[in-house]
């Protein structure tokens, strides 16, 4: 450590170092600055956008009862200028669910398939597979429909995921492998007495020949 | 450490920690330093706090509805414990919900917020938002803007993320399909049905077999705990009867207060007002006073009263009307004004009265009201009155007196009967659990087994059971528990075993005739004893209410026949009949010849069930992945 006889030297040296250094500091500071600035700015204007994305998705789920072909047209949009929110995941997802009422099953498909390619929130991507494999079998094709299960960790929806299978593989023939599924579904649901209602009716219908 | 920061602080290691303290300032901001403080969050989600006060007063709130719905009184089994823990894990929800739509970039702009808030119409004055009323309406309900606002927000936010899953589900043709098939699904069976009745008349049960249930099932037979009571009750209902009344004391009541059985007496008068405010100067006082004293001469000379004040009266509003103020009580006018109206005969005209207006001239129109009501017609509520007062009185006395004989006396009621001219009653046994009678009450229950009672035999302490109804125990008996003796409770065992064997005989019955059928037998061949009885179904549907409902059920759920095996089933329905179940058909519904209406049900059961489906593990799932902790 440097030892500084008076508080002139410690002065002088001060003023030496800033000599040397002053514009270095003063750089760092406004780089500084500026960058903060740059992030806050980006921010404010990602909380912009966001809240333009609310107010777009609120129109399209006011218009999905009234005006179907508005509510479309508001998806669309949503999707196309806000890629990549959980706001075009949901306006997809909403889009689904309008294609499949209005009977065109092909472009409810397309729909799910691009909700559950860009869904970043993990549940909405997982219900995105799941309904689409649904579209899958209501369009006749069980083997697409499986392939959408396969390899997923369905996590919070694998009840739902099993009730699917179960579908998928009793339209395949498979009534074993439905029962086993729906097996599992009727455990997973324990909570949800509209859906055990359901599922039991199907399990009922498989019941095995054991000669009681 | 300073020492190495000041050797160091240049270069390189200078710049870098300038700019990391500039941007945890610039980013963070200061007030997180200050808004720390004490911590009196009762659970976080991810570290962020559920306050004390935001529970206390959602608790509050949840309790007035349920108060609401109950009309006022909350039953029992609303513990106080038991609402904050429902309350808690709603708050939980939301929290876990507002910060999952928070962190997946779910926003509510201002203006969003603004336009909701203002179309609520509670908030609104002829159709306008109005933002005093929406001011006071908060401040009623001990709010303000701000935290309504941030609610509101929160509940916006939450539903917009819940939309997203919850309205964007849909139900597929192949779907309703697949349901209807199964929902109007009909399926021919038969059942056997074997009657337990007579099987219970033949079985026959030997001491024995009673004695060793007895022994096995011990635990059955015990008597709990129980105590009987001796109690002095006093009612104030009661001591009104008793009260003599004399017609003296209720006449001079009614003399004292006449006033409360008078209908109040209003006036109708007439008025025509020469303008002339109190602080008018001098002459204009003057010139309105010689004006209003022409006008009431041109009265007395008999012009009409009515036309006059049309043409005279500064007071507009009542001018049009010939002067006419219809009717008023006392009270209702400026003093002058009253005084002089009150003090005026029908039809009579007033000299000048100065009120703080100007100069008026009254002209009473009519008189009602005043009446007396007469003493007859009042007699009753006045006793009525007097004797609950005087019960009330006399209750008091006596309660207080009870409680000091009881105390006093400790170890019996006897004197204090004696005493009060109370009966000592005796209660029926009740448990901790509560009996009939008195024994209902919570706190006699609790009151009979306090240790100072049950235990040293004591009286109670008095017990208020509700206005003016008051009441003194000691125990009469007290049964530990205990075993019940045998023969207190033969008769139900036998009836009990002897169902049990009838049971097994039945079931065994079942049995064999199921292995008859599968082997080939006719049922209704086998039907033909007096406690065998066939029963044929034809193209039944599932929902159908003819059938037991245990038979119906078991029959939906046997697996469809085959040309090799008939399906078959044997169960106790709940009659404690058994059943042999033969399944010979099934047929699907058609889902093309369904109506409109059961498409329509079958799709809105299964958009339910996947709504619900979805809310739930949607929750679920955005839960698995926070921290939630629950102070206790």
């Amino acid at each position: 450590m440097e030892i500084y006889n008076s508080e002139q030297d410690q002065v002088e040296a001060l003023k030496a170092w800033w000599d040397k250094h002053g514009r270095t500091v003063i750089a760092a500071i406004v780089v500084v600055l500026l960058s903060v600035l740059g992030w806050k700015s980006w921010q404010g204007h990602q909380e912009q956008r966001a809240e333009s994305a609310a107010v777009a998705y609120q129109q399209m789920m006011d218009a999905i009862a009234v005006a179907p072909e508005q509510a479309m047209e508001a998806g669309r949009g949503i999707v196309g200028e806000y890629p990549g929110t959980t706001y075009a995941t949901m306006a997809s997802l909403t889009m689904g669910r309008l294609a499949v009422e209005q009977g065109e099953l092909e472009a409810a498909a397309a729909h799910l398939r691009a909700a559950a390619g860009q869904a970043r929130q993990q549940e909405l991507k997982l219900l995105a597979q799941l309904r689409l494999s649904r579209v899958l079998m209501a369009q006749g094709r069980p083997d697409e429909a499986l392939t959408q299960l396969q390899g997923v960790e369905a996590g919070s929806l694998q009840a739902a995921f099993d009730e699917q299978r179960g579908d998928i593989l009793l339209a395949q023939g498979d009534r074993a492998g439905a029962r086993d599924a729906y097996t599992n579904a009727m455990a997973g649901f324990a909570e949800i007495p509209a859906k055990q209602e359901l599922v039991q009716l199907k399990l009922n219908d498989l019941a095995e020949s054991k000669g009681e | 450490m300073l020492e190495f920061i000041r050797k160091r602080a240049q270069g390189f290691f200078a710049w870098l920690i300038v700019g990391g303290i500039i941007v945890t300032f610039a980013l963070f901001g200061v007030n997180e330093y200050f808004s720390g403080g004490g911590d009196s969050s009762v659970a976080k989600v991810n570290g962020q706090g559920i306050s004390q006060g935001r529970l206390d007063q959602a608790y509050f709130q949840q309790r007035q509805r349920l108060e609401e719905m109950f009309g006022g009184n909350l039953p029992e089994m609303f513990t106080e414990k038991m609402l904050k823990q429902q309350v808690l894990s709603q708050l939980i929800a939301q929290e876990v919900m507002v910060q999952a739509a928070m962190d997946n970039g779910i926003r509510v702009s201002d203006a969003q917020l603004a336009t909701i808030i203002r179309s609520v119409e509670a908030f609104q004055v002829d159709g306008k938002f109005s933002r005093e009323r929406y001011e006071q309406l908060l401040r009623n309900q001990g709010q303000t803007p701000a935290s309504f606002e941030a609610m509101v927000r929160r509940d916006i936010l939450t539903a917009q993320f819940e939309s997203g899953y919850r309205d964007t589900g849909f139900v597929t043709r192949a779907e309703e399909d697949q349901l209807l098939r199964l929902s109007t699904q009909q399926r021919d069976f038969g059942y056997l049905q074997v009657a337990l009745a007579p099987f219970e008349q033949t079985a026959s049960v030997t001491d024995e077999e009673v004695e060793q249930f007895y022994r096995d099932n011990a635990d059955r037979f015990v008597q709990p705990e129980r105590v009987r009571i001796d109690y002095l009750e006093l009612k104030a209902d009661e001591l009104g009867s008793a009260v003599e009344v004399d017609e003296e004391t209720l006449r001079s009541r009614y003399e004292a207060q006449k006033i409360n059985y008078t209908n109040p007496e209003e006036r109708k008068a007439s008025h025509i007002l020469i303008q002339a405010a109190e602080d008018a100067p001098g002459e204009q006082v003057e010139a309105a006073q010689q004006k209003a004293e022409a006008l009431l001469q041109r009265i007395r000379q008999g012009e009409d009263f009515a036309t006059l004040a049309k043409e005279e009266s500064d007071d507009t509003g009542s001018a049009q009307q010939g002067g006419d103020l219809g009717f008023f009580g006392r009270g209702a006018m400026v003093p002058e004004f009253e005084e002089a109206a009150f003090a005026l005969g029908k039809g009579e005209v007033s000299e000048l009265v100065r009120s703080p207006f100007g100069f008026h001239i009254i002209q009473l129109v009519d008189v009602r009201g005043g009446e007396v009501q007469p003493f007859s017609e009042v007699r009753e509520d006045i006793r009525k009155e007097f004797q609950a007062e005087q019960a009330a009185q006399r209750f008091y006395d006596m309660a207080e007196q009870l409680a000091n004989l009881t105390y006093e006396h400790p170890d019996s009621l006897q004197l204090a009967s004696e005493e009060l001219g109370l009966p000592v009653q005796t209660s029926d046994f009740f448990t901790r659990q509560g009996g009939t009678g008195v024994a209902r009450d919570s706190k006699v229950i609790a009151a009979a087994f306090t240790e100072d009672v049950l235990s040293r035999g004591n009286n109670s302490e008095l017990i208020e059971l509700g206005r003016n109804h008051s009441l003194v125990l000691r125990i009469n008996e007290h049964q530990p528990e205990q075993q019940r003796p045998l023969e207190e409770v033969r008769a139900g065992i036998v009836t009990t075993l002897k169902r049990n064997k009838a049971r097994a005989e039945a079931e065994k019955l079942a049995a064999s005739l199921q292995q008859k059928v599968i082997d080939g037998e006719s049922p209704e061949k086998l039907a033909e004893t007096d406690w065998v009885s066939w029963h044929e179904v034809k193209s039944h549907s599932r929902n159908e209410q003819e059938v037991d409902e245990t038979v119906l059920e078991r029959a939906f759920s046997l697996p469809t026949p085959t040309e090799e095996a008939i399906s078959s089933a044997n169960v106790a329905l709940r009659s404690g009949d058994q059943a042999v179940i033969l399944l010979y058909g099934v047929t699907d519904g058609d889902p093309d010849s369904a109506s409109e209406d059961e498409r329509r049900q079958v799709h809105e059961q299964l958009l339910r069930a996947e709504s619900d489906a979805v809310a739930q593990a949607v929750m679920d799932g955005i839960r698995s992945r926070m921290e939630i902790t629950i102070k206790n």
